[in-house]
């Protein structure tokens, strides 16, 4: 074997190792952050037994997880029931492949871009399998085999549908200004020139509505609505079948988080330092950006904190009109601008 | 290696498409059927047309399917399951009609149609080059039809609720 074959192989796995498993970790400490910043935000304490500051609680809850008895009821289709919980991490993990979380290192006299796939078709990847993310909720809710995790799954494939074309309208100016579909390109872009907030401030506030209906969070968690569902789709659920739906909506919270951060944020940039800057500083540029990184899609992960225990959940029929008379309407109008202010 | 790979994928799509008409369970019609658009995808993928492989997947086994099964989950298709496959002389009929045309028209296509295509089919600036500049009035007739097919649904569903 060639010793290319080798290198690109152990590579390309380095950095699926590294990415899968920052999600992963980031996963597992969001409830913490999440139970910490609501606590601020309702002047209590939060956890604050196991470690310090509650730091081991994450662990200790996995643990409980895990020992839990895992009730399988008599009433509920095996296969499916079994199945909707990979169903529900496996996407988000999937869209991981062909987000770029730093700029270019050298290992050996090679350079390697840091991101697992360059696909030419990008952002449609990751369209394509946020639409798969669905199912997981709708076979759950079905294979559950009683009303209310069936309403949650049928509210839940409703509402992916309908947000699902406001998150495609929404970037559609960004590839029109980047003139290409890849994520690398319009990371590019932005560092040598502006972030696209400033550029697309409509698309970023349709992205990141949409964005938050898309993951199931407050205020659009309407397939969960424990106020009249019991938990929605997860109802009959319990131990690590139900920690996979937990993983699943913060896998899926980062990945939004770092998209947001990639298409409108500038990626790993900064505002003082441009391509060049990164490229001087060698691997030591590529670490600091992929921090930036990290720092950026951290920060929108508290802002989906803030943003639920701030907002009150949505009516479907008011979730409806907003998807379809409000942020698509918008949406096709910022596409119309855009093509407007780039006439050649 | 890639010819395997057809073959496998290939054998994993017509798989999926025959449980997806054999499942007494329309949801799990629904759950084959998803996997066969999968395994098409997978040999788009391994034509090098990424482009057609993402739009399957995104199209296809993401939208159009979670509205089948909102729609089965909706009414609830329970008296269904216990049928299973039903072939009437009629179906039958009407299928090998289907496979005798559609064999006519592989044959016909010629050689040109069914080797590879070329490395641009796949990319989205070529498929875009060639869909607004050569076939700029079938694109535009496509979209008036399917406009008017959408605005008949909605005009039949009104007239429906309000009698």
């Amino acid at each position: 074997m060639n010793t290319d074959l080798i290198f690109g192989i152990v590579a390309n796995l380095a950095k699926i190792i590294i990415l899968t498993h920052t999600v992963l970790i980031l996963a597992m400490y969001m409830p913490w952050v999440e139970r910490k910043v609501s606590a601020w935000i309702q002047d209590r304490v939060g956890p604050n037994r196991v470690g310090y500051a509650g730091l081991l609680q994450p662990i200790a809850d996995t643990f409980k997880f895990i020992f839990k008895e895992d009730v399988v009821p008599g009433h509920v289709d095996k296969v499916l029931y079994v199945l909707s919980p990979c169903l529900a991490v496996i996407p988000s993990l999937f869209i991981l492949a062909v987000i770029p979380f730093g700029p270019s290192v050298e290992v050996m006299g090679r350079t390697v871009d840091l991101v697992i796939a360059d696909l030419g078709v990008g952002i449609l990847f990751v369209f394509a399998f946020s639409s798969l993310a669905v199912y997981g909720i709708t076979f759950a809710g079905w294979a559950s085999n009683s009303k209310y995790p069936l309403l949650g799954g049928v509210r839940s494939s409703a509402q992916m549908i309908s947000y699902e074309i406001c998150l495609g309208l929404s970037v559609v100016g960004i590839f029109m200004g980047a003139e290409s579909l890849r994520l690398l390109d319009v990371v590019n872009q932005q560092i040598d020139g502006t972030w696209n907030i400033f550029t697309q401030p409509i698309g970023f506030l349709v992205f990141v509505i949409a964005a938050f209906a898309e993951t199931n969070r407050l205020p659009f968690d309407l397939p969960e609505a424990e106020t009249e569902l019991v938990a929605g789709y997860h109802t009959e659920y319990s131990s690590i079948k139900f920690t996979m739906f937990f993983a699943g909506e913060y896998a899926a919270m980062f990945v939004f988080a770092a998209l947001v951060t990639v298409l409108f944020l500038g990626g790993w940039d900064l505002p003082f330092m441009d391509s060049g800057t990164f490229a001087a500083m060698g691997n030591w540029g590529a670490l600091l950006g992929f921090g930036v990184f990290l720092f950026k899609s951290f920060l929108f992960l508290l802002f989906y904190v803030w943003v639920r225990f701030t907002l009150p959940r949505f009516r479907f029929d008011q979730l409806m009109h907003l998807g379809w008379k409000v942020l698509l309407p918008l949406g096709l109008a910022n596409i119309l601008i855009t093509g407007l202010f780039n006439l050649p | 290696m890639e010819g395997a790979m057809f073959y496998v994928f290939g054998a994993l799509a017509v798989l999926c498409t025959l449980f997806t008409i054999t499942a007494k369970n329309p949801v799990y019609s629904a759950l084959w059927m998803i996997g066969s658009f999968a395994a098409t995808a997978a040999v788009f993928v391994l034509l090098d047309a990424f482009l057609i492989a993402t739009v399957e997947v995104l199209v296809y086994a993401g939208a159009i399917m979670v509205l089948f099964l909102f729609v089965i989950m909706l009414i609830n298709l329970r008296a269904e399951e216990q049928q299973g496959l039903r072939l009437s002389p009629l179906a039958i009929l009407a299928a090998l009609v289907f496979l005798t045309l559609l064999g006519k028209a592989v044959n016909d296509l010629g050689p040109a149609v069914r080797s590879r295509p070329n490395d641009l089919v796949g990319t989205p600036a070529a498929l875009a080059e060639s869909m607004f500049t050569r076939y700029v009035v079938p694109f535009e007739a496509v979209s008036m039809l399917l406009l008017a097919a959408i605005l008949g649904t909605v005009v039949l569903s009104r007239r429906k609720s309000q009698a």
